[in-house]
């Protein structure tokens, strides 16, 4: 069965197919969300937020080539409520970073991964979105401007601003040092 | 190779190393909780909807007639009679403030609006439907119920009698509303709402006469809103001032905004909590030094009294809170004197609300029980206050609201 016959299925109330379709995309809406969010919890939260609205709305899709786009819109919408509602947890919600893997790693020290973390995490959700659906889900700038329903430049801008605003980040943590003492 | 590019290289090769995709453990409830709900009929997503527009005739004029004046003074004697015994045979209502009587709960499940009536244990369809309805809120007079209905192109809002008669919708929708921050107005004609303008919150005032919806000029930062009893349509809300943010209060009648005493003002933490029933002190959290921690303030000389308890709603009689346990790693519910003091445990652990929210929280209106949600659970808890009676659960998929009545 392919996509197509899928989401309409699913569409019309399916919930094997709808349940197949979970399966063929949550690994990837998980990862996206967990890289935005920086928490495994609170990525949960948002990837069920983002499929209940899916199956709720999946018989109004009308391209069922663009489920893709529309799920990563969706897991994004999802993960700008979580953060909002985050700020109002500030003792429930488990703040430990996600942990790197220490493999396969040639290319960057730990400091600089150390620099990269705090630097991403003092971006706003909308920035870190944009960043993780261009560098990591490998979306296009305009496959960007269609998933969010901007003009293209738009979404270029977007990127751009997220980009120099993680660099700007990235240069005041190189000046100043860590908790600890530790130059970053 | 540029500084720019090695830190786009750089990026993708961290989120990739970071991300560890692999299939999460909780799909199969993922597909479950979502499958149990229904989904919106095709129709629903028409792109456009044409609004028609209609006159009532006017009612062609007659020849006068004589003997048509006494029969109208005697029909307008008759409506005059009518209308007394009408008005003598209505339900008092209370005041929008203070303690009041204990009438129906209103909550979502699965998209539509039910009542839940604590006396008998009966629950009753208000709005049902293929629209996603939820979070419902009852008017301070108990008559009306404002809820919010998610349509293509943002929240709409519906206004219901407390019967499920006289549904109205408002035609225009805001997008990303916060259901925290839906407070009606004292005088229960209109209801404050959160949502986003232009990328920034915003606060909006939706007319319950007429259902129009129109923006707040004010500078919001985020969180609850609060009308304060006891003056003519004034609303608290955090908010900034150029570059100072504050709590402040804006009048409806004027436009004027005034800043409030506060101790603190890290627009991070600054978040009103709610009024005592008489309007002369407020709670907020956000305090300088102790930002997660209540505080109360008195209006008049700005005084401010720390508090142990945060996240927490006062009391319809202005004396306690209700709300987490202040300075513990597990957060518990308990009850705190306003005026300071120890805050009390109150519930179990599986009554826990989600301490983020305030809707959460809810005092009955007579003060005796205390509505909480747990959205893990999905259950509406009432809480006996002194502990003299069983809890009362209602499986719900959001907050219940408390139907005030005269005492």
């Amino acid at each position: 069965m392919d996509q197509r016959e899928l989401v309409d299925r699913a569409g019309r109330g399916d919930h094997d197919a709808f349940a197949l379709l979970v399966d063929q995309s949550i690994t990837q809406l998980e990862a996206v969300a967990r890289l935005i969010l920086r928490d495994s919890e609170l990525a949960r939260d948002a990837v069920q937020d983002a499929y209940i609205r899916a199956w709720r709305d999946l018989p109004g899709l009308r391209d069922p080539d663009r489920l893709g786009a529309w799920l990563n819109r969706l897991t994004v919408n999802a993960c700008l409520d979580v953060h909002r509602k985050r700020r109002r947890r500030p003792i429930e919600v488990d703040l430990s970073p996600a942990s790197p893997p220490i493999v396969g790693d040639h290319t960057s020290s730990i400091a600089d991964r150390d620099l990269l973390e705090r630097g991403f995490r003092r971006l706003n959700t909308d920035q870190r979105a944009v960043l993780v659906l261009h560098y990591f889900a490998g979306m296009s700038v305009p496959e960007l401007a269609a998933m969010l329903e901007i003009p293209l430049g738009t979404a270029q801008s977007r990127l751009g601003r997220a980009l120099a605003g993680l660099r700007a980040e990235l240069a005041a943590l190189d000046r100043d040092p860590l908790p600890g003492g530790q130059p970053a | 190779m540029n500084h720019a590019d090695r830190l786009e290289r750089d990026l993708a090769v961290w989120f990739t190393e970071t991300a560890m995709p692999s299939k999460p453990d909780y799909t199969d409830e993922i597909v479950r909780e979502a499958t149990r709900r229904r989904q919106r009929p095709r129709w629903t997503f028409a792109p456009a909807w044409v609004h028609g527009r209609f006159a009532l005739p006017v009612a062609a004029r007659g020849t006068r007639i004589a003997w048509a004046a006494g029969v109208l003074v005697l029909v307008a004697l008759g409506v005059a009679v009518a209308a007394v015994a009408i008005v003598a045979s209505q339900p008092k209502l209370p005041p929008p403030f203070g303690l009041a009587g204990n009438g129906l709960l209103a909550f979502e499940r699965g998209g539509d609006i039910y009542t839940f009536d604590p006396k008998t244990g009966t629950e009753r369809a208000i709005v049902t439907g293929p629209d996603q309805d939820h979070d419902p809120r009852w008017s301070l007079d108990g008559r009306r119920i404002v809820f919010a209905r998610e349509s293509p192109t943002g929240t709409r809002f519906g206004f219901v009698n407390a019967d499920g008669g006289g549904l109205t919708v408002t035609t225009d929708a805001l997008l990303n509303i916060d259901p925290d921050a839906i407070a009606w107005a004292p005088d229960s004609r209109a209801v404050a709402v959160a949502g986003a303008e232009d990328d920034r919150r915003a606060i909006f005032i939706v007319d319950a006469t007429n259902a129009q919806i129109r923006l707040l000029p004010v500078e919001y930062i985020e969180f609850e809103v609060f009308w304060r009893p006891g003056v003519d349509r004034q609303l608290l809300f955090a908010g900034r001032s150029g570059s100072r943010a504050s709590l402040f209060l804006v009048s409806l009648a004027d436009g004027s905004v005034r800043p409030l005493p506060t101790s603190g003002n890290d627009p991070n933490s600054l978040r009103p909590l709610g009024w005592t029933s008489d309007g002369t002190r407020f709670v907020y959290q956000g305090a300088a030094g102790s930002p997660d921690r209540a505080v109360s303030v008195d209006l008049a000389t700005g005084r401010e009294t720390p508090l142990d308890v945060y996240r927490a709603q006062v009391s319809n009689d202005g004396r306690w809170l209700v709300g987490a346990a202040w300075g513990r790693t597990l957060a518990s519910m308990c009850i705190a004197p306003i005026d300071g003091g120890a805050c009390n445990p109150l519930g179990q652990n599986d009554q826990l609300p989600d301490f983020g929210t305030s809707a959460t929280l809810q005092w009955a209106p007579n003060d005796r029980w205390i509505a909480t949600y747990n959205p893990r659970s999905r259950v509406v808890w009432l809480v006996s206050r002194d502990g003299q009676a069983d809890d009362v659960s209602i499986r719900a998929d959001g907050p219940a609201s408390w139907q005030r009545t005269a005492p």
